[in-house]
């Protein structure tokens, strides 16, 4: 039995799970993984396959740069989650958001999973609709300052970006509706709230997309 | 620890292939016998750091740095994978994340069914005999849903399918 085995007992030939790591793999001279690597064959298979053959590999310039930053990671991400708590806080004074933005928030329906899951904080997105539509959306996000309008997460500047109409926007509306994001407003004129919205994608599938959902 | 022979007390900077000692060393590198590092496509001693804290930081027996997200979802799949493949996942992935499961993977024969992330019995009628792996953010970004995925022994076990999570499972901290 290899060394790896106690931790990953569910790979094991007798599992009948992973046939591809407990049958021999003639991409590497019929090896076994599960018995003859010497580390589990859930890491090793991705590198020795996958890492080979696709072009995933990160550079160690990256590496040196995620170490350095890993360093400092529970210092940020205290930081993180104590301004979106202020946010969250100055959001819902003002504007009376009408559903919670964050498991962090207590009427939230995953704040008890939240707290036993992740709790110093769950994290540093929220979410909320606007009332007034799509033109009122977009005047909320061309006035801000602080957040960038902007479409990654993960770095050290704040952002504000409307999913239905850019980063999910090639998803179906009904996919949407099931994903919890209220989709194109056309769908949507009969709520009382539409989405907050600044879509100033202008590509030809854009456009052909939003004149299909009669935004245009 | 400072680096044993000049000091350094940062990880060094790796930007190197690596010689082999003799030409036994090299085939046994190839052959896996003996661990060590042949070239950076597969492996390398800064990245190896990495690897080995984000193992540690997770909880993990192991961990693969890779170039990036799509590049982890990409290898996740192809190593789990192949035609006639199904995968069970959120709902509640990100738009690129489901454009890859919904669009792109079906050109290459594997299918996605997409569940309430919150729905437990929906993920267990979701798994088919050719399954793959189930996909889901424990803490998915756009709309937020907290989630945790259950342990694997609470899963059917009675067909040959395999279950995989490709989420982390996030521990109480």
């Amino acid at each position: 039995m290899a060394c790896w085995s106690i931790a990953e007992p569910s790979i094991g030939e007798e599992s009948g799970k992973f046939r591809r790591w407990t049958e021999a793999y003639e991409g590497f001279h019929g090896m076994d993984f599960s018995e003859e690597s010497r580390s589990p064959p859930s890491s090793c298979a991705p590198a020795r396959e996958g890492l080979r053959d696709f072009g995933a590999c990160m550079s160690p310039m990256t590496a040196f740069q995620l170490l350095q930053g890993v360093e400092t990671l529970p210092l940020r991400m205290e930081r993180h989650i104590a301004n979106t708590r202020q946010a969250v806080a100055h959001w819902s004074r003002t504007r009376q958001s009408p559903t919670s933005p964050t498991p962090n928030c207590r009427t939230h329906p995953d704040h008890a999973l939240a707290q036993k899951l992740l709790p110093r904080g769950a994290g540093s997105v929220f979410s909320f609709t606007l009332k007034g539509g799509r033109a009122a959306g977009r005047k909320f996000i061309e006035a801000l300052r602080v957040f960038s309008h902007l479409a990654n997460v993960g770095d050290a500047k704040s952002l504000v970006i409307h999913p239905a109409s850019t980063t999910h926007f090639r998803m179906s509306d009904e996919a949407l509706i099931a994903a919890g994001i209220l989709p194109a407003p056309s769908a949507c004129r009969s709520a009382s709230k539409m989405p907050a919205t600044c879509s100033k994608t202008s590509t030809a599938a854009s456009r052909r997309r939003r004149k299909r959902k009669g935004w245009a | 620890m400072p680096d044993e022979r000049f000091g350094a007390r940062a990880t060094p900077i790796y930007l190197t292939s690596f010689v082999f000692q003799s030409s036994d060393r090299a085939a046994a590198l190839f052959n896996m016998e003996r661990g060590g590092h042949v070239y950076s496509r597969i492996s390398n001693p800064t990245n190896a750091v990495l690897e080995e804290r984000i193992a540690a930081l997770e909880g993990g027996i192991g961990a693969i740095a890779v170039a990036s997200g799509q590049a982890a979802m990409h290898l996740a799949i192809v190593t789990l994978m192949g035609a006639g493949s199904h995968i069970v996942a959120s709902r509640s992935l990100y738009g690129g994340s489901h454009n890859l499961l919904d669009y792109t993977l079906p050109r290459f024969g594997i299918t996605t069914t997409f569940v309430d992330p919150r729905d437990l019995d929906a993920w267990r009628a979701a798994i088919r005999p050719k399954h793959g792996c189930c996909s889901a953010k424990p803490w998915a970004t756009r709309v937020w849903t907290c989630w945790t995925p259950p342990p694997c022994r609470h899963w059917p076990t009675s067909t040959a399918c395999r279950c995989w999570w490709t989420a982390p499972s996030p521990r109480p901290g």
